[in-house]
């Protein structure tokens, strides 16, 4: 079995990591974000919408 | 909506596989640059990310257009959802470009033509964000933007081909070009295109995701009002 080798960076693997850290932590928060933006939204909508059917579903029995 | 709830997981296995699989590829597996050693390995991030902060305002200058000529609220609230995508991208681009630029031209920035008309093409991002914030009214958010984003799109044009027609300032010419002389090395270019080809998917997939949103939470907020008004 080959052992994992890191890549040799020389001196600039300040700059190459931070150029990697940097982007993943921006991916990161934008998906983050995005996904819990769209769950809260759609957590939002299904309740307001179950709570106006049931509304609707009442004022039809008390007719 | 159904549509996209059916394809969005498959955009999302194959973006990631993509982007993760092309990093990988591209940081642990190819050789350092004989002229720029390491650094040559944010290429696989900046050239994606720059490529895409451009190209997503064509997206959202499509979607702006149709909003404008067919009143399709579809297209401004998937204009809409893209813009942070973009501004993303675009920060990306910007952030990796200065780190890349530092050790390589020995400063982190330089008012070169492309580099500005991306930085401009950034707070483009912002002030587009910016108003469909401010403005109450949805459809005249979307006028406005639409408005907004005809003029931006100079300068993201300017920031991708200023190279082309603008003879000056640091930034080298196309990574990626028709021209075998002036493309970079096929062990580079390779893990660059599974890299460009991730981030693309990658945007689709957050452009629906958000869009998604946007409409749940455009009917929502018409739902709300319908019931204040019965």
């Amino acid at each position: 079995m080959t052992a994992f080798i890191f890549p040799d960076l020389g001196p600039y693997a300040v700059e190459v990591l931070s150029a990697y850290a940097g982007t993943l932590a921006l991916l990161l928060i934008l998906v983050a974000g995005s996904v819990w933006q769209g769950r809260k939204t759609r957590i939002r909508l299904e309740e307001f919408e179950a709570r106006r059917t049931a509304k609707r579903q009442k004022s039809t029995e008390n007719l | 909506m159904s549509l996209s709830g059916a394809v969005l997981p498959w955009v999302t296995a194959l973006a990631v596989a993509m982007v993760v699989g092309g990093l990988i590829w591209g940081f642990f597996f190819t050789p350092n640059d004989f002229r720029q050693g390491a650094t040559v390995k944010i290429i696989y991030i900046h050239v994606p990310a720059a490529i895409m902060g451009s190209g997503t305002w064509f997206m959202m200058l499509a979607a702006s257009l149709v909003w404008v000529i067919r009143r399709h609220h579809v297209s401004a609230l998937a204009a809409k959802a893209a813009a942070p995508v973009g501004m993303v991208f675009t920060l990306i681009g910007l952030f990796t470009g200065a780190v890349w630029g530092q050790p390589m031209w020995g400063t982190w920035w330089e008012w070169d033509p492309r580099l500005t008309a991306f930085l401009i093409l950034f707070l483009f991002y912002l002030g587009y964000m910016a108003l469909w914030a401010a403005v109450e009214n949805p459809d005249t958010a979307a006028d406005l933007t639409a408005v907004l984003c005809l003029v931006g799109t100079v300068f993201a044009v300017i920031s991708r081909y200023a190279i082309l027609f603008w003879n000056q300032g640091l930034h080298q010419g196309a990574s990626l070009s028709m021209d075998a002389e002036e493309n970079v090395a096929d062990v580079f270019a390779y893990p660059l295109w599974i890299c460009i080809i991730g981030f693309g998917l990658l945007f689709i997939c957050l452009v629906l995701l958000r869009t998604r949103t946007e409409i749940r939470a455009r009917r929502l907020s018409a739902l709300i009002a319908q019931e204040r008004m019965a």
